[in-house]
């Protein structure tokens, strides 16, 4: 179906940008919970302390109550922001499965929310941990949103012919970029049972951290490796070249984060000592401490996010049709999982 | 006190693990299944632990156990009369004559959360149980990639402490690590906590030390005086008969248990009559001139490399810690001496049951002396910290003491000597070496493998 009128799509390709940046210090502060332990500064939920949301005394409490109120605050702006966007996309947007995805995005702030208050009232680290890795799929799908609905998205359908016939580079260059992003998100779901496990306490905590720590390091090799080997072939076939930059840029940042996160949680690693000797003492939960924690799980969403955007641009570059893609996103995460 | 031995035994029933909001996430994994996705990502949940519907529970020490003998039975008892006399780690409990503070061990007990006035509960959970594991065994999910190991409570032996070699350390002892953190290994600092926090944290770590200490006690206990024997019964056949371990109704076990409790509670109480404080006149005016202090130095050079201090035999002519580095501490000695017993052992069933057991140690580590050239000092800057550590020694280390090994007695040199030392170990990372080279370890072998 062709656009009809340019300026009230590109309305809707405005709200859902909004939305995508909200989203993002939305999963920041999701992830500073965490890092602080203060899913549980209230035991019960839409309510904090008995307080309602906007009437619970926000500004003047401290510590983990401020952080976890907040997070809740943000929720709750991420969801209204995503009501608005039903109300755009149904007002504004011509494409029937851009209007259902847009009501996909509410359904997806509604079930993230009832997530994260069952996890609190059920005092579950489980529900956390699902939380944990239900948080980036939904910015994912945010970002998602974003590229749908851009100009760009609709200038690439009307250049490329649906053709069928796509060649072999094609096919694995999509290939690479889809791979890449269900590593990537293998690697937030390894990251949330480090963090969330409730396992941690039992007699097999032990083993359970440990394939857990060297399996998010093989795969975060592999991410490496398939990262860099995407840019390249996205610069060898000019395609979603500054993407793909911006994608190596975003993984070394995240390695450099992941390295950092270890140092300052449990010092130099041993195998490191040899050249670089332990003379510092880490502060628990100091500012160093808390963001480059938080900085390491918030950037692991934005690499999938990125995987994600540059898979759907190179399969809209290919002309592979729409319905396909969306199954295949869906698909995409199921595989992940 | 008997009274309360009651009360605590009674405990044992109500101790046992009471499902807290574990009996809903079973249905709410059902509830998921019916969406597909979901359902998937619980199966990932699932591994990590949607299937755990215990609370946490405090571990046996298995290497004594083993070691004694002590039979399935046994351990069975053992955790039920440790569980009486100090709960669970959700529920901790301690006698009155314990004087363990039952307020800030609920404070520092339990999971993590915060009650509406801001008080923030479960702070062992939150803030160490990572490393230092659930029983305080030093064994949480990460220390396996720790250098050094976190530290094991249930010995209650400290490094960093202000009193004679073996006396154990004051609540300011324990308090002080917290807020420093030991720099140089992975144990942080706790300074931004509050000190209520910390206060709480500090009768914690005593109560899983006195716990796991109990529990040693219990396992040689009941080595020496339970068992099986045989005996005759009345048509004069030989049966075997099991003693059992049950204070409840025997009241002479009552009494010994009480009693070995009543030793080890002694023991903490005396620390602070065993804090080493330092001869007032010996110890050195703040504003030295220049030349004092450099003879000062220059006697403590003297010592370091004498024969008498012979500091020189571990930490090396450079001071680097490339000396003596073959010996290891007290926990993973006594790891590896678990090790050597297992190499020797033949009879098949121990053989079995030992392996379990050695299959789950961390591997055994060499304790390295400090690099004295790189100025870190786990214990602390201070002149009174490398101080303490001169005279005392480090404990549960090879790093023997110079002075006293208790008040009144006779040490190997003098409150003076030692202040000299100290001033050379604070003037060694400034010294020019004579050999410049990199520090030791240079040889991982040394630090991972068993001597
Ligand atoms: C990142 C891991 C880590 C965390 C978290 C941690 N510790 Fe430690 N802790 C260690 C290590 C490693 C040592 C051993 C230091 C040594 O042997 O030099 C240690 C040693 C100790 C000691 C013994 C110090 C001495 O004088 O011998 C105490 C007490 C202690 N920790 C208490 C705590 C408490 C209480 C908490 C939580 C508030 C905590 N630790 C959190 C790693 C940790
Ligand atoms: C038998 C070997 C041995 C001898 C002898 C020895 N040390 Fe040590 N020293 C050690 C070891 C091992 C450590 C590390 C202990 C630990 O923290 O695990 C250590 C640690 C130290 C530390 C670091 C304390 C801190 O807070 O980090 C100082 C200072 C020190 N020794 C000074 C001395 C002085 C001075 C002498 C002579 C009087 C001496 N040592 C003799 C083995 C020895």
């Amino acid at each position: 179906m062709p656009s009809t009128n340019t300026n009230r799509t590109r309305f809707v390709h405005t709200w859902a940008c909004v939305l995508a940046c909200a989203t993002f210090p939305l999963v920041w502060v999701g992830g500073l919970v965490t890092t602080t332990d203060a899913g549980m500064a209230f035991r019960d939920w839409l309510t904090s302390d008995g307080h309602f949301m906007l009437s619970y005394p926000w500004l003047s409490a401290v510590g983990d109550k401020f952080v976890e109120h907040g997070h809740r605050l943000l929720g709750a702006a991420v969801g209204f922001l995503s009501i608005v966007l039903v109300v755009v996309t149904w007002r504004c947007e011509p494409r029937r499965w851009v209007r259902w995805m847009s009501l996909a995005i509410l359904a997806g702030v509604i079930l993230q929310g009832v997530l994260g208050g069952l996890r609190v009232v059920l005092d579950e680290r489980t529900l956390a941990l699902v939380h944990g890795c239900t948080g980036p799929m939904f910015f994912s799908l945010c970002v998602a949103m974003v590229v749908f609905t851009s100009q760009w998205w609709r200038d690439a359908g009307s250049q490329t012919q649906n053709q069928n016939t796509q060649n072999r580079k094609q096919t694995r260059l999509l290939r690479l970029a889809i791979v890449c992003t269900c590593l990537a998100f293998a690697q937030v779901v390894i990251g949330a049972i480090l963090r969330h496990s409730p396992r941690m306490t039992g007699s097999l905590a032990p083993s359970l951290f440990q394939t857990a720590v060297y399996f998010h390091l093989l795969l975060a090799l592999l991410v490496v490796v398939n990262g860099l080997l995407l840019a390249w072939r996205c610069f060898q076939n000019g395609m979603q070249v500054r993407s793909g930059m911006c994608l190596v840029g975003l993984i070394a940042v995240q390695v450099i984060l992941g390295a950092g996160t270890w140092v300052v949680k449990y010092g130099v690693p041993l195998w490191a000592t040899t050249w670089w000797e332990m003379e510092f003492v880490n502060t628990q939960a100091n500012f160093l401490q808390s963001s480059i924690i938080t900085s390491h799980v918030a950037v692991g969403s934005l690499v999938l996010a990125t995987a994600l955007a540059i898979s759907l641009r190179l399969a809209r570059q290919f002309g592979i049709s729409v319905p396909r893609i969306s199954f295949d996103t869906s698909r995409l995460a199921e595989v992940a999982l | 006190m008997n009274h309360g031995f009651f009360i605590a035994f009674n405990r044992i029933r109500q101790s046992q693990p009471k499902a807290r909001g574990f009996a809903t996430p079973i249905h709410f994994c059902s509830f998921a299944n019916k969406t597909r996705l979901l359902g998937l990502l619980t199966a990932v949940a699932f591994i990590g632990g949607c299937d755990q519907l215990d609370p946490p529970a405090f571990r046996l020490n298995m290497v004594e156990a083993v070691s004694n003998e002590t039979s399935t039975e046994y351990q069975q008892e053992i955790a039920d009369v440790l569980g009486g006399l100090f709960g669970t780690p959700d529920e901790p409990f301690a006698l009155p004559s314990t004087g363990l503070d039952l307020g800030k061990l609920r404070i520092a007990a339990g999971p993590v959360w915060s009650d509406s006035a801001g008080k923030h509960l479960g702070l062992y959970r939150k803030h160490c149980v990572h490393c230092h594991g659930i029983t305080g065994d030093g064994r949480g999910p990460t220390a396996r990639f720790l250098n050094p190991y976190p530290r094991d409570y249930r010995q209650a032996v400290y490094k960093f402490k202000s009193t004679y070699n073996p006396a154990k350390p004051t609540d300011e002892d324990l308090h002080r690590v917290l807020i420093q953190g030991v720099p140089g290994t992975a144990m942080p600092s706790f300074s931004l906590l509050p000190s209520s926090e910390v206060e709480a944290l500090v009768e914690y770590v005593k109560y899983l030390s006195i716990r796991g200490q109990m529990e040693t006690e219990l396992i040689r206990y009941v080595f020496d005086e339970l068992g099986e024997e045989e005996e005759e019964d009345e048509n004069g056949n030989l049966v075997m008969k099991r003693y059992p371990l049950d204070p409840e109704t025997d009241a002479d076990q009552r009494e010994a248990i009480l009693e070995i409790l009543a030793e080890i509670v002694d023991g903490w109480n005396a620390s602070s009559e065993a804090v080493i404080a330092p001869e007032e006149a010996e110890i050195p005016e703040d504003n030295r001139a220049p030349e004092e202090i450099a003879a000062s130095v220059a006697a403590g050079r003297d010592l370091f490399y004498g024969p008498r201090a012979n500091c020189v035999k571990c930490h090396g002519p450079t001071g680097l810690g490339d000396g003596q580095q073959d010996d290891q501490d007290n926990w993973n000695k006594a790891h590896k001496v678990f090790l050597e017993t297992l190499a020797g052992e033949t009879e098949p069933e121990l053989v079995a049951a030992k392996s379990v057991v050695a299959d789950s140690l961390y591997p055994v580590r060499n304790a390295i002396p400090r690099n004295l050239r790189k100025g870190v000092y786990r214990g602390g800057r201070r002149r009174i910290d490398i101080f303490w550590r001169v005279y005392a020694g480090i404990a549960g280390t090879p790093m023997p003491g110079s002075g006293p090994a208790s008040a009144g007695a006779q040490g190997t040199l003098t409150d003076t000597e030692m202040w000299s030392i100290v001033d050379y170990v604070l003037s060694l990372p400034y010294e020019a070496p004579s050999q410049p080279q990199q520090a030791l370890p240079e040889n991982p072998n040394a630090v991972t493998s068993a001597g």
